[in-house]
């Protein structure tokens, strides 16, 4: 009989979003609770009544009893579903840490935490091998237990999880090393891993199910969680990834030469439409502008930047140039002349020194304009 | 501009309308003496030109009358190409009128204001006129002109120059570029301030909470791995194997200490046991031994009793026979103590009667004094015997002789000499004169001469004698008094009584003294002694005269030898009884002690019937109670050598010990780990109320950000000090050719007054220094004449600047050039005139003839007639 479950990972509760505004950081630690709701659903679209959560269920040991709580009551709503937690390197199972708390607190029946690394039968015929991290960082790969893990003949072994998988591209942000072939050593019919964002497929049965609400703009496609379904003991699991994210996250980045190249951006953000109240931008700005651009840039960016929800300006590497046409917009000779040895330096000094230069052609023309004197960094 | 012609009336000193007429617009003089009202007439001028008629300034009081009215000013001037009419009235007649002469245009009031102010353009560069108006000691005071004149030189500079050279707009530039800076950093020092200095504190404040926050969370993080370590020690410390172990250790060595303290309790019972055993043992000993030794005791008491009644016996015998001698002894000791005492008493008596005899006489001899003492004591009362009297009647009586003699030396003294047959015919004081007798007059005398008559001799008055008489009779009057006290007729009478007296009173110490040898404690002491011996003998003493003392003697001698032979006999039998008596007593109370014992024994010892079944009991009783004590040594040496000695009853005590500390230290360690373990879940649950982790993440944003906000500052203020760098320099390299006009007029000028030499101008235009050769001198190092001189030429070329642009004003000089020797002021003279050529220049002076040789038009005050009108 195919045996169905949800494989999710890294819901990271209660972790904060310091960069962003108070508001924009509580929805986005509301929306991590809510992927809790969504995976449900999912779960109950697919006949699935087990999920595994392979690590970093907590962003902390450190959050307060209200994040334990919310969770687990989200969790108890569902009793048609069990839910298995994994340990992970954010919250780690150590005497007297998090998952003591959780005990403390009070567990619904139907929410087990896999803080033993020990077989632990979840269906008559469907063993979990789990490796629960009991610190942050760990030298020694912890499923290597599972290749001497007994279960019953016939018995589907589902190992869980949460580390770097070596020789897997890029490691995720746990300094826990997990042997790529461990699936086979160990004989499991999949190995559901967590610690890498993204979803990811290490090997046949071998996969990352990434973070069930993107927390970050790395574009390694968060979002998801995995409905893995295994008829039977040597079989192939089959997998089918399902969104679960609310906010996007994203980075664009663009090469400004005059204010012309910032159009195409404009154009882009303003397709997002509905979408961009769910939208987390990150906009980095490369190149180099005359300083009479750089002042329109810097209002065209900030129309842009009130769009998404939320977003992150880079300008640390766009440099703002005074050029002949700058000097050309000064009327006073002795300004002209001014002008002329701003450029100059712009032109053969230091990064530093150029950035200088630019930024007291900025004033120049800005006091020469009558514009206010201050004039924002770029 | 150029004024021609000023006209006052009830204006401050000016009584009478004044005016100055025939002024040419070119150089113009206005000479005469001093107070004649050139100044006045030229405030006159300024107020009409730049105060509106309207005006209600505390200063406008000046300008009052001095007989009252509203003071009123018209000026004649020219500008624009036409003449002009200005008249305006102050204080309580306010009133403005502007009219064109040229084309009778006129303009009224605040109308007529306006006009002016457009005409003369004086809202845009009012600060030509005070540059080039120059009241009296203002040049010296103001050798730099002010900054609204500056203005007006600069901006005639830049019309001159702005096509070429730029400026205006940079130094607008450069002056807002200063003011942000100095809203950032110091002028002085370049340390950071508004904004700049919040933020740098605003960084550092951040840094600050950030270190605390990530500390706190290091803190959370190191607590989390203490709380995991101790959780793993707590779980083994309460491990039920362990605990039980512990508790299982415990209870064993209790035991073991338990079995042991019974063995020595066997063992200290047996030693008991065997103390009792030796007790009877002994006790059974003794009672054979006490029979034995009773019995045979028994038998020397009887054996002793039988010999001391024989000894006693004996004593008895000898004690009646000491008896008997002692009760001789002591009948003849009494005969013979009654034989002594006879002839003692013969002794006696016959002494009493002797000493009757003695004191008999004694008592004679000491009535027979007393007697005589009695006679002279009454012989001598009455005498003189006052040694002080008698002294003080000798002294006065030499004084009165002396008295005498002196009053007798001083009086007047008649011899008598009696011719033969006349004698005893002189009396004096009714008594016969003796034939050479010397009469001394002491006092009036009358020598009556038979026959003749009467002759009065009178002392001599003088006051010497009259105090000599008033002594010499004070004396007599004393002494007088003193022999009549003392009962005799003078003073030598008085002399021999008091010898005598003294005589007497030697004998009667004489028959005291004798009194006193006789009868030390006094007659009556003497008698009394008498009648006692009397009373003692009795009326009849007369038989003692017999008495053979000396038989007597012998026979008391023989008798005492005697009563002491026997004496000592009795003391011998005496001292022999109670030896016997003693012995005796002794026998009888060693006896005594000897029965009581006895019948001690007798009680004690059974009767003497049962006695030797009783011992026969005894000894059997010793044997039972030596095997007894065998038995016992036998159980006492087994419990002994099971029992635990001291050091291995230590051990089990140090055992049970150990035990029961590990069993403790595990309750403490536990208990201290439960606390260790709440102290660090109460900083946990401080550290999650905190929400650490969050705060770190949110101050490490904000630490970003106040630090992003700090170097954009920092690069604000490094790009404001670049820009007012390169601003700075361009304003130098082009301050020469802005200097360039002013240097251009003043060149000429300067040429007239100081040949070869050259001026330079620094900031504000003002003079930096004159350079005469190669030598430079500051401006203020000059003479104030040669100071006085370049001031007035730097105004020439300010003047000939503007007028060049067309807006030209009149260069007034009240009083100037006072510093100037006669050939320096003739060369100002020529620099006036050449000035004069492109506008007005008018000067006021008092000195007219340092100004004679000024070529201009001379104009002088002059009534002013068509006031009224």
């Amino acid at each position: 009989m195919t045996f169905t479950f949800i494989h999710t990972a890294d819901w990271q509760i209660g972790k904060a979003f310091a960069q962003f505004d108070a508001d924009v950081g509580a929805q986005l630690r509301a929306a991590r609770l809510e992927a809790i709701d969504r995976i449900a659903g999912v779960a109950g679209a697919n006949g699935a009544q087990h999920v595994i959560v392979a690590g970093d269920v907590f962003d902390s040991e450190l959050i307060e009893d209200p994040w334990l709580r919310q969770p687990l009551a989200r969790m108890a709503a569902y009793s048609d579903l069990a839910w298995h937690l994994l340990p992970g390197n954010h919250d780690p199972a150590r005497g007297g840490g998090i998952w003591e708390r959780l005990v403390r607190l009070g567990l619904p029946p139907n929410v087990t935490p896999l803080t033993m690394a020990s077989p632990y039968r979840i269906t008559p015929n469907v063993v979990l091998l789990p490796s629960p991290l009991a610190a942050k960082e760990m030298r020694s790969d912890p499923t290597g237990w599972m290749d001497h893990a007994e279960s019953g003949a016939g018995d589907l072994r589902i190992g869980v999880a949460h580390g770097s998988v070596r020789g897997f591209g890029s490691l995720g942000e746990a300094a826990v090393p997990i042997d790529a072939g461990r699936r086979r050593s160990a004989g499991l019919d999949y190995l559901a891993l967590g610690d890498w964002h993204g979803t990811k497929k290490i090997a046949a049965g071998v996969w990352y199910a990434g973070t069930p609400e993107a927390d970050s703009f790395a574009n390694n496609d968060p979002g998801h969680v995995l409905v893995v379904s295994i008829a039977g003991q040597g079989s192939e699991p089959a997998v089918t990834r399902v969104a679960t994210g609310c906010f996007r996250w994203f980075e664009r980045r663009a090469v400004i030469s005059r204010i012309a190249d910032f159009a195409p951006l404009e154009s882009e953000i303003a397709m997002l439409g509905a979408n961009r109240r769910h939208s987390i931008l990150k906009l980095v700005l490369e190149g180099a502008i005359g300083a009479a651009d750089a002042a329109a840039i810097d209002a065209r960016v900030a129309q842009l930047a009130a769009l998404p929800l939320a977003t992150l300006v880079d300008q640390r590497r766009l440099r703002v140039l005074a050029d002949a046409a700058d000097r050309d917009r000064l009327a006073d000779p002795l300004l002209a002349a001014v002008a002329d040895r701003l450029i100059a330096r712009g032109q053969h000094g230091d990064a530093a020194e150029a950035r200088v230069a630019a930024r007291s052609m900025r004033l120049l023309l800005s006091l020469d304009a009558g514009l206010a004197l201050r004039v924002g960094a770029s | 501009m150029k004024v021609r012609a000023i006209r006052v009336a009830e204006f401050a000193r000016f009584s009478e309308p004044v005016a100055l007429e025939g002024l040419t617009g070119g150089l113009d003089l206005v000479l005469g003496p001093n107070e004649a009202g050139k100044s006045t007439l030229f405030k006159a001028l300024h107020l009409a030109l730049f105060e509106k008629h309207s005006s209600r300034k505390a200063e406008l009081s000046s300008i009052q009358p001095y007989g009252g009215g509203a003071p009123l000013v018209e000026v004649e001037f020219k500008a624009a190409n036409e003449t002009w009419r200005l008249k305006k009235r102050f204080l309580s007649e306010r009133s403005a009128e502007l009219v064109s002469l040229t084309t009778g245009n006129l303009a009224r009031g605040s109308e007529a204001e306006d006009a002016l102010e457009q005409l003369l353009d004086l809202k845009a560069s009012a600060g030509r006129f005070p540059m080039l108006w120059l009241a009296q000691g203002e040049l010296l005071d103001k050798a730099e002109i002010k900054p609204e004149s500056e203005a007006v030189v600069r901006s005639a500079i830049d019309r001159e120059v702005a096509a070429v050279a730029g400026g205006g707009t940079a130094r607008r530039v450069r002056q807002r570029v200063k003011a942000a800076l100095d809203e950032l950093v110091t002028a002085q020092r370049g340390q950071r301030r508004g904004r700049f200095l919040e933020a740098t504190r605003a960084a550092e404040r951040v840094a600050n909470d950030l270190g605390l926050a990530r500390a706190a969370f290091s803190e959370a993080e190191t607590l989390l791995t203490r709380l995991a370590a101790l959780g793993a020690v707590l779980d083994k410390n309460t491990q039920p194997g362990e605990v039980e172990a512990l508790r299982q250790n415990l209870s064993e060595a209790e035991i073991r200490l338990k079995e042991a303290q019974n063995e020595i309790a066997t063992r200290d019972a047996a030693r008991v046991a065997l103390a009792d055993a030796r007790t009877t043992q002994h006790a059974a000993s003794l009672a054979e031994r006490a029979l034995d030794e009773g019995l045979a005791e028994m038998e020397r008491l009887e054996i002793a009793a039988r010999q001391e009644a024989i000894e006693k016996s004996a004593l008895h015998e000898r004690l009646s026979a000491v008896d008997a001698e002692l009760g001789e002894a002591t009948e003849a000791l009494a005969a013979s103590r009654r034989g002594l005492e006879v002839a003692e008493d013969v002794m006696k008596r016959a002494a009493a009667v002797a000493r009757l005899k003695d004191l008999s006489a004694r008592v004679i001899r000491a009535r027979a004094a007393t007697e005589r003492i009695s006679a002279l004591q009454d012989a001598l009362h009455g005498s003189p015997l006052d040694e002080a009297v008698v002294r003080d009647a000798r002294k006065l009586a030499s004084r009165i002789a002396e008295g005498a003699a002196r009053l007798e030396a001083a009086s007047t003294a008649v011899t008598v000499k009696y011719a033969p047959k006349s004698e005893q015919r002189i009396v004096v004081d009714g008594r016969v004169v003796a034939d050479g007798e010397r009469v001394v007059a002491t006092v009036p005398l009358v020598l009556e001469v038979a026959g003749l008559g009467r002759i009065e001799i009178v002392p001599g008055a003088s006051k010497d004698r009259d105090q000599l008489e008033s002594a010499l009779a004070a004396d007599r009057r004393t002494l007088g008094r003193i022999v009549t006290a003392l009962g005799v007729e003078d003073v030598q009478t008085l002399e021999a009584r008091h010898e005598s007296a003294r005589s007497i009173a030697s004998e009667i110490e004489a028959a005291r003294a004798e009194v006193s040898g006789i009868a030390p404690e006094g007659v009556e002491s003497l008698e009394i002694q008498l009648q006692a011996v009397a009373d003692h003998i009795g009326p009849d003493p007369g038989s003692n005269d017999a008495v053979d003392v000396e038989a007597v003697t012998r026979e008391i001698d023989q008798h005492r030898e005697r009563l002491q032979a026997l004496e000592a006999a009795c003391r011998a039998a005496a001292s022999s009884r109670e030896t016997l008596r003693q012995q005796i007593a002794v026998l009888t109370t060693r006896s005594e002690e000897r029965e009581r014992r006895r019948h001690d024994l007798g009680a004690s010892l059974p009767v003497p019937e049962l006695r030797s079944q009783r011992r026969m009991e005894t000894v059997m009783a010793a044997e039972a109670a030596n095997r007894a004590l065998d038995e016992t040594l036998r159980l006492h040496a087994i419990a002994a050598s099971r029992a635990v000695d001291q050091d291995g009853m230590a051990q089990l005590e140090q055992s049970v010990a150990e035990a029961r500390e590990a069993s403790r230290r595990n309750d403490q360690a536990i208990a201290a780990l439960n606390a260790e373990r709440a102290r660090i879940e109460g900083a946990l649950e401080a550290a999650r109320r905190e929400d650490i982790g969050s705060r770190v993440a949110l101050l490490e944003v904000e630490a970003d950000r106040a630090q992003a906000r700090l170097d954009d500052i920092a690069e604000e203020v490094q790009a404001l000090q670049l820009l007012d760098q390169e601003l700075a320099a361009e304003e130098d390299r082009l301050r020469e050719s802005y200097l360039a006009p002013v240097i251009g007029r003043l060149g000429p000028f300067i040429e007239m007054v100081f040949p070869d030499a050259a001026l330079t101008l620094g900031r504000g235009y003002a003079v930096d220094s004159l350079s005469r050769g190669a030598r430079a001198e500051e401006l203020k190092r000059l003479s104030d004449g040669t100071r006085e001189q370049i001031a007035v030429l730097v105004r020439l070329a300010f003047g000939r600047l503007l007028a060049d642009q067309g807006a030209g004003v009149p260069l007034v000089l009240d009083d100037a050039l006072v510093y100037s020797d006669d050939q320096r002021i003739a060369a100002m003279h020529r620099a006036l005139e050449a000035a004069a050529q492109a506008h007005q220049v008018i000067v006021l002076s008092c000195r007219e003839q340092s100004f004679a040789g000024l070529d201009g038009n001379r104009v002088a005050l002059v009534p002013w007639r068509q006031a009224r009108s």
